[in-house]
């Protein structure tokens, strides 16, 4: 079965919290994220209305999740789109690339940092 | 909640090292457990620091950080409850490089297998740089070269000034550490608001060390 085929696809609602993965070498000398990790082209991330939190983790496990409102992505004028792929129903991607200062608002838009268990650096 | 604090001070060139560790035995599950924590570790630094009057100065930007993570904006969540996930983040950027040379990337993400010679030794290169240039200007190095992966195989660079706000400088290295290098210099507030923001995304070498010795000099007027 092509979940293509079943599952709805479009842009993600204001409303909505977006996860994204952040590797251990992404986080800044002080702990928080750089902008890397928003820098990637069709940046993958979960719609967290349609998956669990321990879902979204277990996909990388070493990887810390970030928490950013799908508001931030909309006043920049990006549109998130539900993407669902067969082992995910909850992607989502945000087309294209972003700039050095888009990548940067969405960084500061985090709201949340949640910490997977301690990686040695 | 045990809280210990091991405190070191050594006689490095650069300056004496205060090297703080939060350590529990105890679960911590939620947040609020997190914040109970700092603040009690914050209090045992503070007691620290009376202790040693004549070196409070240097460790006051210490207090500073540990208040704004404390009562920062991102809120984080340690999600583990292994104890060992609360040790204070300890960067350095000689051993985040040691780590990326070792980096694997995921292919199906669209990563690279794994990162650019080239572009980490252009990368090492500009830390290196701009530590010496550091330590040169002030005898130590209060603003650490951040390096992380990018899934192109480059690598990215950052430097942080924080003071009152936050003074920032990105460099983004190709794979083939060729030119165009994308630079971005911002000035933030605490909160994350962008006050000030120029993005060069097309620059020249030249313009990559112009605008590293630029930013050194304002690190200069900033943390006279």
């Amino acid at each position: 079965m092509n979940a293509d085929e079943h599952l709805p696809s479009g842009p993600v609602a204001a409303t909505e919290d977006l996860r994204r993965l952040i590797r251990p070498a992404d986080l800044d000398e002080i702990g928080q994220p750089t902008s890397a990790p928003f820098r990637t082209e069709n940046m993958s991330v979960d719609v967290a209305s349609l998956c669990s939190l321990a879902e979204t983790m277990a996909r990388k496990k070493d990887h810390h999740v970030a928490i950013v409102r799908c508001q931030v992505f909309h006043d920049l004028a990006l549109t998130p789109t539900h993407d669902p792929i067969l082992d995910n129903i909850a992607h989502a991607i945000v087309p294209g690339k972003l700039s050095q200062s888009l990548a940067r608002k969405v960084r500061n838009g985090i709201s949340k940092l949640i910490l997977a268990e301690a990686q040695p650096e | 909640m045990p809280i210990t604090l091991d405190a070191e001070a050594t006689s490095s060139p650069a300056s004496h090292i205060l090297v703080g560790s939060l350590v529990s035995n105890e679960t911590l599950t939620t947040s609020r457990d997190v914040d109970k924590t700092l603040v009690e570790f914050r209090q045992t630094l503070q007691e620290f620091l009376s202790d040693v009057p004549a070196t409070e100065s240097r460790f006051s930007s210490i207090l500073d950080e540990i208040s704004r993570i404390w009562s920062g904006r991102i809120e984080v969540i340690r999600h583990t409850a292994n104890a060992g996930s609360l040790r204070e983040h300890s960067y350095n950027w000689r051993r985040r490089l040691a780590s990326l040379r070792e980096w694997s990337g995921d292919p199906a993400e669209a990563e690279a297998q794994q990162l650019s010679d080239a572009a980490l030794v252009l990368a090492e290169r500009l830390a290196a740089y701009f530590e010496s240039r550091q330590i040169t200007l002030f005898g130590s190095d209060p603003v650490k070269p951040v390096m992380s992966p990018l899934a192109s195989g480059g690598v990215h660079l950052e430097f942080n000034i924080r003071t009152g706000v936050v003074h920032h400088l990105e460099i983004e290295i190709s794979p083939s550490a060729q030119e165009p290098f994308p630079i971005l210099r911002t000035i933030e507030k605490r909160s994350g608001e962008i006050c000030e923001s120029r993005e060069t995304p097309h620059a020249s070498e030249l313009e990559l060390w112009a605008s590293l010795e630029a930013f050194l000099d304002s690190s200069r007027r900033l943390l006279r």
